[in-house]
């Protein structure tokens, strides 16, 4: 080939007699030489300096970024604890769920940029066929999760820059397992997967919410939740290995696990069931008494200090807890939000629009209502416990002998204190005259207690009114006890005028559960206790780690003292301002309280109420701040109730002491009294002469009257078997008469007791009353029927009329 | 065919049976060894995570696949060994023929095989079996037709023209020069690096090349020559870096692998450091890469040997170049001592790429060249490429048997 070519460039080319080479092996041998000593030798120099310089001189720079990359560190987060209640009822429990995680970034990788023949798509048909995938994922994602805004998902389906974006949050175990299946099938895990998360369930919504609190994703934020929350949480786990790039696991000798352990559980002292009647019974009352600001409860066992149930108005539901849900308190949101629109739009130095502005209005109004329903005001809120107090004011004067139940007082309707300049009134601006100390407590007379007051002196007072803990926090196991700064005077500043007035509870503020500790003290046996509400602290297996003692702070009264102001402390229920709270066969004690709160026509009434008397099981508080008037200035709400705490409070919570003793299995006792009035069943007397009908029916402490002539009773109505009131006067026929078979039931709405008995046994009907002791004055009416005047009904049916005491306290 | 008797041998006969060098002989076992070894560690998890066929996540698949070529290619080293090298000789250009041939084939759309658009594979039987490159056998073919051709220099007339044209006496002086003695190996060598560099495979013309400049260098050809042409590649080399964006991007890469330009396409270089350093002095130990976990991209293929420093540190690393360094010394010793020039030139051919081949392959994973892309020999994953290597180490130990014994004075 070479000679072919060499050729046709010039025939001439011959060979001659030196050769190209030089036969010199010398060059060869040095050149070979050098390329060995080239290739063998000083090619790795570099190679072995190079290698040296990354393994040992930069060794540590390169193995910090190494181990970063390299180490798997996560933490097992251990499972909250549950909340029971007394009876072990779940209140709070966390459960697993997932939150799906969309990563549009990832998508965007998921579409390969080749075509089939792995040729390099040019940009604009990737473009396009990444643009496809986008709108087939926001219709696969709308399919999936039909309620999602399609123009969220549609933005962020395209927002490539994200990897991260919640698509839902908290899915439960069986929509899990199908969207799992879903991420299989279609093979979405790069994009589109799940994240396991734990969510906090409150079973009982929201029962107890603010005593519970809730968990926000720093833990617990309120309530038990935020108090416990290390004992709940328990400790999270750690995992410490290597990982592969994928971020799989990998399991060496160099994995270091911590097991996570798990939080305590809670068995708390409250009561599903007394919370939800304390729960019903404030709700109830803000409806009938248009009450404007709330109410709050507090029922505790006296002897032990353990809460059973603590309430709160407004309140919120822990599931979902920046909801507002009272509808009080959204339209009261409405109004602050205008509020701060103005304020806003007043000093608008950013030069915002309306709107932005009205949002800004609105979301501080939203913080402001949820930091109110999220507010347990029975711990965190001081108020002027008013005439309750004067439960503490008795027992203190009693202790130190400065009173007697044989004391007089005179009330002429109100009193100068030397150093105020007003005469201090009484409640009945016509004086309660002469009165026993039993009637001065019933009548809740201030300058009696004025009296009392003066006559403990002020260091006396002062002592008494720190023994029974009206100077310190309770110390309860719930968070926000409000502190006591400026709520009471200093001992060396309370004036004459200071006691005068506190003798009735007004002039100084306390926690509400700071009021019921102490009210307790006076009722059983003479202890200051320290209220909780944490029972026991148990293991998951049930394994009690810790359980709650009963504290007794210290002795205040001695047991006698006790007795003796909770004997009169009952009367007040019986006879005096509490009787609304009177429910036969209960002996419940109390004392109703009216405060005031230095704000015009917002009067906030309470009941302390507490039974059986002769031991009691439970006391309760509750009280409603600022029932509506019906005008400016009005003692009445707009349905004609007189504003006060025996006319409201008491009223709600006799019937929730009686649930509650019912509940606890406490049976009811009648008095003498009372036990006439107990249902009996009517004997059956047809066919009796009347004489021996009429002794029939009386020892069963039944009246007759006859109808017809004749010496047989014919025919009787009701009849045997049926059971009605004691005392109620059954009707005999004699001879032929006959029983009418019904009549129109009379109105006996503002009738007194006696007058509406007459009107419906007139009428063929029997009475059963409730709402009143037995010791019926003119000032109990009946106020509701179960069977409306007008109406017709059998003759011989039992209606309940409701009575109803108006009383001035 | 009947053995014949050794005294019916030809002196030929008798010296083509002399014995192998064995100091290469288990030079080449022990890399061979010990890169199985590595490669079985470096391939594993890969393997295992690789759910495509044909691995299938097989952890074995990848070893049991080199092993099995590895005991080819001993056995194929063995027979090439036993081949009296002379005949070489005319095999040669018949090498060359059908390497150029299979280069060309790999142009052919339905034969090539063609991946993430580089045409460098065919398949062993062109339709079916694994694959291969061209340029592999390419490399050998051009330094056994350059060793087989620049042996009879020495023997070779210059030639003369008439110096009655102008042409003649042109070609009289290129004569003079050695220009024309270089135009047909040039021709050759043109032809073969530009069906490579257009596939595209850089690696492969650089080695094909400095394999070939090697054989040339060896043979006598005046040093100008070399610096010469040096210069012009060099001059290309340049001019080919600046103007390409490709190739630009992939020296910035190299200049700043740190740097933000590098973020997704430094990534492979920079585990790879990230593997070396973690190493240390004595390594983590054998098997116990972090970084072969998915860190190191393809870590059984040119990363190898990141792992393998990882894993038996800067020591192992040093032993191992230890090895290489060996090889490459007794390799050019066989060709000092071979029997005739054409031995020589062989071996220097083929020893000189081994060791282009270790010093771009460590070169590139250190940072101290651009990435070119070059496998480690024995180590690297590749099967077919591995029988080549080994078919080369044959004719090494094919030339060794016929040095002739020291006199023993």
């Amino acid at each position: 080939m070479r000679r072919g070519l060499e050729r046709s460039m010039d025939r001439a080319a011959v060979p001659t007699t030196a050769t190209r080479g030089t036969h010199s092996k010398r060059s060869i041998i040095n050149r070979t030489t050098f390329l060995m000593l080239v290739c063998g030798i000083v090619m790795f120099f570099p190679l072995m300096w190079k290698l040296y310089d990354i393994a040992i001189v930069h060794h540590d720079e390169f193995q910090k970024k190494v181990s970063r990359q390299q180490t798997l560190d996560y933490t097992i987060t251990a499972d909250r604890g549950n909340i029971y209640d007394r009876n072990g009822n779940v209140l709070a429990m966390s459960a697993t769920v997932y939150n799906v995680i969309f990563s549009a970034n990832d998508l965007v990788k998921s579409v390969s940029n080749k075509d089939a023949d792995g040729k390099r798509l040019e940009d604009a048909v990737y473009e396009a066929k990444v643009s496809a995938r986008q709108d087939q994922m926001v219709e696969e994602l709308m399919t999936l999760f039909p309620n999602l805004d399609r123009e969220t998902v549609n933005r962020q389906v395209r927002n490539t820059e994200s990897y991260y974006w919640e698509v839902k949050k908290g899915i439960e175990e069986e929509e899990h397992e199908v969207l799992q299946r879903y991420i299989v099938e279609h093979g979405t895990s790069t994009y589109l997967f799940q994240e396991p998360d734990t969510k906090r369930y409150y079973p009982y919504s929201g029962l107890a919410a603010q005593a519970l609190g809730f968990v926000n994703s720093n833990g617990g934020a309120y309530g038990i939740e935020a108090v416990y929350n290390d004992v709940l949480e328990g400790t999270a786990g750690r995992v410490t290995t290597t990982r592969t790039a994928g971020g799989t696991e990998r399991y060496n000798a160099y994995s270091q696990y911590i097991d996570a352990v798990n939080g305590y559980d809670l068995t708390l002292t409250i009561d599903t069931t007394i919370q939800s009647y304390l729960e019903k019974t404030l709700e109830e009352g803000i409806q009938e008494f248009d009450v404007r600001e709330g109410a709050f409860g507090i029922a505790m066992d006296p002897k032990t200090g353990a809460i059973l149930g603590i309430a709160s108005s407004p309140d919120f539901d822990p599931n979902n807890y920046s909801l507002v849900i009272n509808d009080l308190l959204n339209s009261q949101m409405e109004e602050d939000a205008a509020e701060y629109f103005e304020i806003l739009k007043a000093n608008n130095t950013e030069n915002l629009t309306d709107s932005e502005l009205m949002e800004k209005a609105e979301s501080q109004a939203r913080s402001d209502a949820r930091n109110t329903q999220w507010r347990s005001r029975a711990i965190d809120s001081r108020y002027q416990p008013g005439s309750t107090f004067k439960a503490l004011v008795l027992a203190a004067a009693f202790e130190e002998g400065l009173v007697s139940e044989n004391d007089t007082f005179y009330c002429s309707g109100s009193v100068i204190v030397p150093g105020y300049p007003d005469p201090i009134r009484c409640s009945n601006r016509q004086g309660h005259k002469h009165q026993t100390l039993a009637e001065a407590v019933g009548n809740s007379c201030n300058p009696a207690f004025i009296e009392i007051g003066s006559r403990l002196g002020i260091d006396k007072f002062y002592d008494y009114f720190l023994a029974f803990g009206m100077g310190e926090k309770t110390g309860v196991d719930l968070p926000g006890e409000a502190s006591l700064a400026g709520a009471i005077w200093d001992r060396n500043k309370m004036s004459n005028v200071d006691l005068a007035v506190a003798s009735f509870g007004q002039n100084f503020e306390v926690t509400p559960l700071q009021m019921i500790c102490g009210f307790a003290a006076v009722i059983n046996g003479g202890n200051l206790v320290k209220p909780y509400v944490v029972q026991s602290i148990s293991t998951r297996d049930g394994t009690v780690v810790q359980n709650t003692q009963p504290e007794i702070v210290r002795q205040v009264i001695s047991q006698q003292t006790s007795q003796r102001a909770a004997d009169i402390l009952e009367q007040v229920v019986s006879k005096g301002t509490g009787k609304n709270a009177y429910v036969s066969g209960y002996r419940i004690g109390g004392k109703t309280g009216s405060s005031e709160t230095g704000i015009t026509d917002r009067t906030l009434v309470s009941f302390m109420g507490y039974a059986p008397a002769d031991d009691p099981q439970v006391i309760v508080l509750i009280a409603y701040d600022c029932p509506q008037p019906a005008e400016p200035g009005s003692n009445l709400t707009a349905n004609q109730i007189y504003i006060s705490g025996g006319n409201m409070a008491a009223r709600k919570a006799g019937p929730l002491i009686a649930e509650i003793l019912n509940y606890m299995g406490v049976e009811k006792v009648y008095n003498a009294d009372e036990s006439a009035a107990v249902d009996v069943s009517v004997p059956k007397v047809t066919g009796q002469l009347v004489a021996d009908a009429e002794s029939d029916l009386k020892k069963k402490n039944l009246k007759c009257r006859t109808i017809g002539t004749g010496d047989t009773v014919s025919r009787q109505v009701p009849a045997s078997g049926v059971s009605i009131p004691g005392g109620s006067t059954v009707i005999l026929y004699l001879g032929d008469a006959v029983p009418e078979e019904s009549n129109t039931v009379p109105d006996v709405t503002g009738m007194t007791y006696e007058n509406a008995k007459n009107a419906l046994e007139k009428a063929g009907f029997f009475m059963r009353a409730s709402g009143v002791s037995t010791y019926y004055g003119n000032s109990t009416t009946a106020e509701g029927q179960s069977v409306s005047g007008g109406e017709i009904a059998a003759i011989g049916t039992v209606i309940n009329v409701n009575f109803f005491n108006v009383v001035d306290d | 065919m009947a053995r014949k008797a050794k005294r019916d041998l030809t002196m030929e006969e008798q010296l083509a049976r002399g014995p192998l060098d064995l100091p290469f002989l288990m030079l080449v076992l022990m890399l061979l060894g010990i890169g199985l070894i590595m490669l079985f560690s470096a391939s594993y998890y890969t393997a295992l995570r690789d759910s495509k066929p044909p691995v299938s996540n097989n952890p074995y698949f990848y070893i049991t696949r080199q092993a099995m070529y590895a005991a080819g290619g001993l056995a194929g080293m063995y027979i090439i060994s036993k081949i009296n090298y002379q005949r070489f000789r005319w095999m040669a250009p018949l090498l060359l023929g059908v390497s150029i041939v299979l280069l060309v084939l790999c142009y052919i759309p339905g034969i090539q095989v063609r991946i993430n658009g580089v045409c460098r594979w065919l398949k062993v039987f062109l339709v079916v079996g694994p694959t291969f490159q061209p340029s592999e056998i390419a490399k050998v073919a051009v330094v056994l037709f350059f060793a087989a051709r620049l042996c009879k220099r020495d023997t070779e007339k210059q030639l003369r023209f008439t110096r009655r044209t102008s042409t003649g006496r042109m070609l009289n002086w290129l004569e003079k020069v050695g220009f024309l003695e270089l135009v047909p190996y040039g021709a050759v060598l043109l032809l073969v690096l530009a069906l490579v560099v257009f596939e595209p495979h850089m690696s492969g013309t650089i080695l094909i090349m400095l394999g070939a400049a090697s054989v040339l260098l060896v043979s006598g050809i005046s040093l100008k020559w070399f610096f010469g042409s040096g210069a012009i590649v060099g001059l290309a080399l340049w001019f080919i870096a600046t103007q390409t964006p490709y190739l630009t991007r992939k020296l910035n890469i190299w200049r700043d692998p740190w740097g933000a330009e590098a973020q997704s396409d430094g990534y492979q270089f920079r585990q790879g450091i990230y593997s070396i350093a973690s190493g240390g002095l004595l390594g983590r130990g054998l098997g116990q890469s972090n970084q072969k976990f998915g860190f190191v991209p393809e870590p059984e293929n040119d990363m190898i040997f990141s792992i393998v420093v990882e894993e038996l540190g800067l020591v192992g690393a040093f032993a191992i170049l230890l090895l290489f360094s060996l090889l490459i010394l007794r390799g050019y010793w066989l060709a000092i001592h071979a029997r005739d020039k054409f031995g020589m030139l062989t071996i220097v051919g083929i020893i000189t790429l081994l060791a282009t081949q270790v010093f771009l392959n460590i070169g590139v994973i250190t940072g101290i060249i651009p990435n070119t892309g070059i496998s480690l020999p024995f180590f690297s994953y590749g099967g077919t490429a591995l029988m080549i290597q080994l078919a080369e180490m044959g004719i090494v130990l094919s030339i060794s048997r016929q040095i002739p014994a020291p006199r023993k004075d």
